[in-house]
């Protein structure tokens, strides 16, 4: 239906524009200054409104020009479809709404990734994580393996100097093994050294240590057998001679080739002081 | 919803339906986005009813709509110079209204239109067009033309004044 028309006769009050302002309106291209000369206006004549309303529905019949398109079948159904929410759930309706599901794919894909970055992530923080406990756990193991082997280390100790026949002397190092220090002990019933220390090497297999006594009644120094030193345990060999058992003024130990004549010593590593303890 | 609704709906969308599909396809320039724009179109006037018939014709709203949205969604898609270079090459091949065009399907009211389109002058009616489907503003598109932009505004209120009055019996 024709709205009423007053294009060809307008009140005189109109200004001569007042079709640009209308026009200008639709199409948003209104000055400020436009914009509110045609405030004032509707205002005045609120029957302008109608004319701006007909020029609304010129604008809008634009399309109308244009080759028609003819939709999917599918769009209907899609439509309708919609209004029935159990029936969305087929091929058909839910065709037309691709752009829609792209995206929510796009999403879904989006967050699966996002979500397997962080569940990788996580699961390598966890595994540094299990390393790091073990790594943790396999060093307190070792600590208290450490603990334990001095433990009976102590025990042992304990256990030989609780004995009334032991002899015990107090050794220093010299020369290679300055920083050395420990104490030997002569089981008489049993013709056997031990020696406690600290700071004394392991030696390569052709090399030994060697323990010599000084007897207080002929000042000889005489030959009390030889060992290898093992690390974080006591040194234990058997003594040649009964009298390495006697009470010593002074014990040696030197660093001697294993093929070498006990006649003489090598280089002297630890000494003790004069008498016995 | 009750089948009456739904019938209701359906006619709607049987009258206006291939109208908002034709101009969603015109200014998106995609098959589906312009399916899923009707669909948007037609359920959100149907469950968000705004429809106020005194203030015009459902053609008009439906119309107005999907060009709002239509515009909104380009505009979202991309840069204005994707506008402009998509107005380039749609403008190139958008047949104009003496293409030949299927009689029979034609509505006395999209003849019409047409043939007051065909009144314009070329320069008035592009600026008009650009003005419609692309959504530019009329600086954006005096720039795109190379004119001025008093020149924009001027060719346009003519070309929808002498529409107006062409078509003041349509309305």
């Amino acid at each position: 239906m024709a709205r009423s028309d007053v294009s060809n006769h307008w009140p005189d009050d109109w200004p001569q524009h007042w079709q640009d302002l209308l026009a200008g309106s639709v199409l948003d291209d209104l000055s400020d200054a436009e914009r509110a000369e045609l405030a004032q206006l509707l205002a005045a004549h609120p029957d302008l409104q109608s004319a701006q309303a007909a020029y609304a529905e010129t604008w809008a019949q634009l399309p109308l020009a244009l080759p028609p398109q003819t939709p999917p079948d599918r769009l209907e159904h899609a439509i309708l479809g919609q209004l029935h929410p159990p029936q969305t759930t087929s091929l058909a309706i839910a065709a037309p709404k691709r752009a829609t599901h792209k995206w929510l794919w796009l999403l879904m894909m989006a967050g699966a990734i996002v979500a397997s970055l962080l569940l990788g992530w996580e699961n390598g923080r966890l595994r540094q994580a299990l390393r790091d406990r073990q790594q943790a756990l396999e060093n307190a193991n070792a600590t208290l393996e450490q603990l334990q082997q001095e433990q009976r280390q102590n025990e042992a100790v304990l256990t030989t100097l609780s004995r009334s026949d032991a002899r015990i002397y107090a050794l220093q190092g010299r020369g290679n093994l300055a920083d050395a220090s420990g104490h030997l002990v002569v089981l008489a019933d049993q013709a056997e050294a031990v020696l406690f220390a600290r700071n004394v090497p392991p030696l390569p297999a052709d090399h030994v240590y060697r323990l010599w006594g000084l007897l207080p009644s002929t000042q000889d120094l005489i030959y009390c057998g030889q060992f290898q030193s093992r690390r974080g345990q006591p040194s234990r060999w058997h003594l040649p001679r009964d009298i390495c058992q006697e009470a010593l003024q002074q014990v040696i130990i030197t660093l001697d080739p294993a093929q070498a004549s006990t006649a003489t010593g090598g280089d002297v590593v630890m000494i003790s002081p004069s008498a016995p303890e | 919803m009750q089948d009456g609704q739904v019938e209701a709906l359906r006619e709607i969308y049987r009258r206006y339906g291939r109208l908002v599909y034709t101009l969603a396809l015109r200014i998106l320039n995609d098959a589906g986005e312009a399916e899923d724009l009707t669909q948007e179109i037609f359920l959100k006037v149907w469950q968000q009813p705004q429809y106020d018939a005194d203030r015009g014709s459902l053609g008009t709203f439906l119309t107005t709509v999907t060009r709002s949205r239509a515009i909104d969604r380009l505009r979202s898609h991309g840069a204005r110079q994707r506008l402009l270079q998509r107005w380039e090459v749609i403008h190139q091949a958008t047949p104009t209204a003496n293409a030949p065009l299927d009689a029979a399907t034609v509505s006395e009211q999209a003849r019409r239109v047409r043939h007051a389109l065909t009144q314009l002058p070329p320069a008035e009616r592009e600026v008009l067009e650009i003005a419609y489907y692309e959504g530019l503003s009329q600086a954006a598109i005096a720039s795109h033309l190379n004119i001025p932009l008093g020149t924009v505004k001027t060719r346009s209120r003519q070309a929808l004044k002498k529409l107006r009055r062409l078509l003041k019996d349509l309305t």
